[in-house]
């Protein structure tokens, strides 16, 4: 079957958006409840932990180019193994993708809009994801490329605009509880940045051409990703502590808030929330994108644009029904989306490079 | 409320299957033709629902459920 090609630059900024996508804004006050005012070291650990796991996707991807991650799992574990893990991975793709338009609503809701119904602020989310599958993934790629440019906007806010507010005493004092809270401050970075990347997999190896460079990308988009992650998570820190970081639902944002400089440049903080809402469908586009071509594959469709808008339709209704409160989805994503996505993101696919291994050392050693 | 929702949840269903059907027929899609009316019942049937307020299964339930036994660990983990 004839695939559409993306460029390599293109792959950068997809892998960048897909890893940094919907966490930037939220993920520093998760962290600060756990590693306090080391944040930023477990932010540079995780950096370090998602190396060798963005290696295993490259080298899956690597040993079947012209394969999807679905394929791939066909291929290695066999028909019916490969089946349930590739089962298992399209309904991650697919509840993940009722996710995030859950997260946008309730940020509207909540700091700009209380009166609006969160269905009509979804249904302009999922209208935006399926006209784009619609239109394919070199159009999604084009896109991205645009929103990396804008991500660099919220760095530069958030460091130069904010920093005549940075207190140092706030990273004071440095390792107060040892090691291990960076530990676990890291890994829970790492499933929210490191293993989402996973979903890159429907795209990489089979919409890519020239493997050495797509490597280059790949860890290039994760390192620039992780490169923002930490800057917001420093810059939190910095200036509102890690007490208030911890118990604010939307540190990144409250960040922006504190911006005034002269009379000029105050109530910025809407730029941040729009260029965090732009990366934010990025990513739940590319988990719509994974689930609706996984699932296509699954059952051995030709074309996966025919299932895209009832898909949508589903999607529209269950982001509602996904997360019945705030509570809810705090509790969840505490305790059961980092066991969920490390399976997805680090077990699975350690398995399949396993197997494969062996798999090869089998067929070369009966020759 | 309930009501616009369902007529327009139905409008449109009946809207897409009109202009979809024809096409995967006259191309001989038969198994894209299959999971497409499964898929667009199933959202619509959905959606009425969920407009009456009726409970609807949540899939985080599940995926909780599966992952129950590790939930003492990751109360660890994120204290």
């Amino acid at each position: 079957m004839q695939r559409t090609k993306i460029t390599n630059h293109q792959l950068y900024s997809l892998t960048a958006n897909g890893a940094f996508g919907g966490s930037v804004i939220v993920i520093a006050s998760a962290m600060a409840a756990i590693a306090k005012q080391d944040v930023w070291i477990s932010a540079l650990l995780t950096l370090v932990i998602g190396m060798p796991v963005v290696w295993i996707y490259w080298y899956l991807g690597s040993q079947y180019p012209e394969l999807t991650f679905v394929e791939i799992m066909k291929k290695i574990f066999g028909r019916w193994i490969g089946w349930v893990a590739a089962a298992s991975y399209v309904f991650l793709c697919l509840t993940s993708a009722c996710r995030q338009p859950w997260y946008l609503s309730n940020f509207i809701t909540t700091q700009v809009m209380p009166e609006t119904p969160p269905y009509v602020i979804n249904l302009m989310f999922v209208t935006a994801v399926v006209i784009a599958v619609l239109y394919g993934i070199e159009t999604i790629a084009h896109a991205s490329e645009l929103y990396i440019r804008f991500v660099l906007f919220l760095a530069v806010l958030t460091t130069l605009l904010v920093s005549p507010n940075i207190k140092f005493e706030n990273l004071q004092p440095v390792l107060e509880n040892g090691m291990i809270p960076i530990f676990k401050g890291a890994y829970v970075l790492s499933c929210f940045i490191v293993f989402p990347i996973i979903t890159m997999m429907m795209v990489y190896p089979a919409n890519t051409d020239h493997n050495s460079e797509a490597k280059k990308s790949l860890f290039k988009g994760f390192l620039w990703a992780g490169f923002i992650t930490f800057i917001t998570i420093l810059m939190s820190t910095l200036i509102l502590g890690s007490k208030i970081t911890a118990s604010s639902q939307y540190p990144t944002y409250l960040l922006a808030k504190e911006i005034s400089l002269g009379t000029i440049f105050t109530r910025l903080e809407f730029i941040v929330a729009g260029t965090w809402i732009v990366t934010h469908f990025m990513i739940g586009l590319l988990f719509f994108y994974a689930g609706a071509t996984g699932l296509s594959q699954l059952i051995g469709l030709k074309d996966h644009k025919r299932i895209v808008i009832p898909l949508g339709l589903i999607t529209l209704v269950m982001s509602e029904v996904i997360f019945p409160d705030v509570i809810y989805q705090a509790n969840w994503t505490k305790h059961v989306w980092l066991p969920y996505i490390t399976t997805h993101g680090l077990i699975l696919p350690l398995l399949l490079f396993l197997v494969d291994l062996i798999k090869k050392r089998m067929l070369k050693a009966r020759y | 409320m309930a009501i616009v929702s369902i007529l327009a949840v139905l409008v449109f269903s009946t809207v897409l299957g009109i202009t979809e059907i024809p096409k995967m027929l006259k191309q001989r899609l038969y198994r894209e033709l299959w999971t497409f009316s499964i898929l667009l019942a199933a959202g619509t049937i959905l959606t009425v629902l969920k407009s009456l307020d009726v409970e609807i299964p949540n899939p985080s339930d599940f995926i909780a459920w599966v992952y129950s036994p590790l939930a003492e660990t990751m109360k660890n983990i994120t204290k």
